[in-house]
């Protein structure tokens, strides 16, 4: 009897406090929470080479997206980041539920999901290709004729490759993986034809593998997939500080200012007194752009240090879209006035 | 009517009006509950914009799978086969399809194999026993995953891939072709892109075949133990008085020892066989296209995660409770009278 008043109590206590927690939360920014925290958690995928993988020397989580995490703590001041890996599937629903502060994780803006989640500027311009055996004559959609065709599931690889399929009427059989690596494995050990997916992970998967002339990307890319930051709907504090990181490494760039031009105070002040356009980026937010390209340099060094001409995992950038706009690309920022 | 005693106490100190106060109390309070809970649900979602939309659910689905094959027709409720012109229902069914197969066979495998090892770690052979020993913990100490990687990157994906290298296994004049998509039986053995391979007939693919095993074997390990555990809960002059009576070792251990285990053993079994329904959602690990793979695939074409997942938690509990359900029918018809 007293048990159960005690039980009933406990349970109207519980509720009462719920309810007054949920219906007393004003909407706060995400830049307010992570600050507070003193740490980014920034979704990635973790085994995507080239783009967010283990350096096997230093065990450190690196790549193309895991920089950009950095640059965003280093953008907002906030001493440390912690990678949360994600598959294809789950980065979308992550960021929804907020266990995310923002994914990096080749995520093709689309306007279906942009219904759900609010997307940052483009970070790399891709494309969807094949991956085949060199001897096995496939060098394009059109070969695909009953084909099994390996690919993740949960992207827009997945619907697109149906789509182009069911376009030429051709049939064929999809084998669906969490993971790019697992895609990768089962293809190279013979479940599929073709691994298709963005150019940009066929290129730099196809150089782990241990004979890369046997394998070679093939066929038109069938598909625009330009890569962006994921982050919640409607938190536009949250927003600038993104897109203003994806900005300042672009601008960096444009500017020719490097991580070694950064780090010096001497050089920096000889540029700021140069050059008004160049004093407002090394002023704005509280030196965000010096901390930035500091802690990952600017857009072209970020890209070469993973897809350069002198990595196994290159993927040329001049004449596409990834260059800077001057170049004829499409990368290009906004003013940091 | 109970007649009242002549010193009833008042009704606020009677047992049994407090008892019936407290009762109504918990339903008021669980009703506020439960209303309170559903209006702060649906408070947070309206104040992340998202709304529960289960229209989704017949559009289509625009996908293929592998390893989708049946599903249910919706509109006339009759087995059909997948294609990616049905719904994303119809896709979600093909998954839930695959997840009982699987969990059929992975079940009726684990039993076998799991009473074969149960039985041989009680062997007086040395040898026997021993090689229990190291199955039973070799199996349950190393986690499922990498066992699912290991039967499927390590074994089914090493099997020959069809080029005139390694050419597939055919038995009976290529009736049976073994390659490392799929074990085909009666299929045409054709030649497309460089490498040999079967068109039609029955094909158990690599992926179903790595799930189903390593599942089975995971499982049969625990099952061992239980099995045996069961055995040795049944008092030894059981066994000794059939001896006595003149049955073989064998027969004894059918006819009287393992039907009084079998009373003992069928809840922790039952678990077991929760637990591997349960695991075969690792699928999703080697490719194998089972309701939780075609779950999220769903989720993501129609960004409808919240309700996908709703009813995918939802199918899960009823899978569960239908083997729970199976399993207390046979607790209940194996139980001693009287007891």
């Amino acid at each position: 009897m007293k048990k159960a008043l005690a039980y009933a109590l406990a349970v109207a206590v519980t509720i009462a406090g719920v309810s007054y927690t949920v219906s007393a939360q004003a909407p706060r920014s995400r830049l307010d929470v992570v600050r507070a925290r003193g740490r980014l958690i920034c979704g990635i995928s973790g085994t995507t080479v080239g783009f967010s993988f283990v350096e096997p020397r230093t065990g450190e989580m690196v790549g193309f997206d895991a920089d950009f995490c950095r640059a965003l703590a280093a953008f907002i001041n906030v001493p440390s980041v912690e990678f949360v890996q994600h598959t294809s599937a789950s980065r979308i629903p992550a960021v929804i539920a907020g266990s995310v502060d923002v994914v990096f994780r080749t995520t093709t803006v689309t306007y279906g999901r942009d219904a759900q989640v609010d997307f940052g500027p483009v970070t790399f311009y891709d494309g969807q290709r094949l991956l085949v055996r060199t001897a096995s004559k496939i060098r394009g959609l059109a070969d695909l004729s009953n084909a099994r065709i390996c690919t993740q599931t949960g992207t827009t690889s997945e619907r697109n490759i149906t789509d182009q399929m069911r376009l030429r009427n051709l049939k064929f059989e999809l084998v669906t993986f969490a993971q790019p690596k697992e895609a990768f494995d089962g293809f190279v050990a013979g479940r599929c034809d073709v691994w298709t997916t963005d150019a940009s992970q066929l290129t730099a998967f196809r150089a782990t593998a241990p004979k890369p002339i046997e394998f070679m990307v093939v066929g038109q890319e069938f598909s625009d997939e330009p890569l962006a930051p994921v982050y919640q709907e409607n938190d536009s504090k949250w927003a600038d500080a993104v897109d203003y990181t994806v900005y300042a490494v672009i601008q960096a760039e444009e500017f020719g200012i490097t991580q070694i031009t950064m780090g010096s105070e001497g050089r920096l002040k000889e540029l700021s007194d140069k050059d008004p356009v160049i004093k407002s980026l090394v002023s704005a937010g509280d030196g965000a752009v010096v901390r930035t390209v500091r802690a990952v340099g600017n857009y072209g060094e970020i890209y070469n240090r993973y897809f350069g001409p002198a990595r196994a995992t290159a993927i040329p950038r001049k004449g596409t879209r990834n260059a800077l706009a001057r170049d004829g690309g499409a990368m290009t920022s906004r003013p940091f006035r | 009517m109970t007649d009242r005693l002549p010193h009833a106490p008042p009704f606020w100190r009677d047992a049994r009006v407090l008892g019936v106060v407290a009762q109504a109390l918990f339903v008021v309070l669980l009703v506020a509950g439960i209303w309170a809970g559903r209006a702060i649900v649906e408070s947070s979602m309206a104040r992340q914009n998202i709304r529960l939309d289960w229209g989704f659910v017949r559009q289509p689905a625009g996908f293929q799978l592998t390893a989708l094959t049946w599903t249910v027709d919706l509109d006339t409720l009759s087995l059909k086969h997948y294609s990616p012109e049905d719904s994303y229902a119809e896709a979600m069914l093909a998954g839930l399809f695959n997840t009982m197969m699987v969990a059929l066979l992975g079940i009726g495998l684990a039993l076998v194999s799991g009473l074969i090892v149960g039985i041989a770690r009680l062997s007086r052979n040395w040898l026997v026993g021993r090689l229990g020993l190291v199955y039973v913990e070799l199996l349950r100490n190393t986690p499922l995953l990498v066992q699912l990687f290991f039967w499927y990157f390590g074994v089914f994906l090493q099997l020959p891939t069809g080029t005139p290298e390694s050419p597939p296994l055919t038995l009976f004049n290529n009736l049976i072709v073994l390659t490392n998509r799929s074990l085909a039986i009666g299929g045409v053995l054709t030649e497309r892109f460089g490498r040999l391979g079967v068109d039609g007939g029955f094909q158990m693919t690599s992926e179903f075949a790595a799930l189903v095993i390593g599942l089975a074997v995971y499982t049969s390990a625990f099952i061992a133990e239980i099995i045996r555990g069961g055995i040795l809960a049944v008092p030894r002059g059981q066994m000794e008085a059939a001896r006595t009576m003149g049955l073989s070792y064998q027969r004894a251990l059918r006819l009287i020892v393992l039907p009084q285990a079998l009373r003992i053993i069928i809840p922790p079994l039952g678990n077991q066989c929760l637990n591997l329904t349960k695991n075969s959602s690792l699928a999703i690990g080697i490719g194998f296209a089972d309701f939780l793979t075609s779950a999220m695939t769903v989720a993501s074409q129609s960004f409808r995660a919240l309700e996908t997942f709703t009813f995918v938690t939802l199918a899960y509990l009823v899978m569960s409770l239908a083997i729970s359900a199976f399993l207390n029918l046979l607790r209940a018809r194996l139980a001693l009278p009287g007891a």
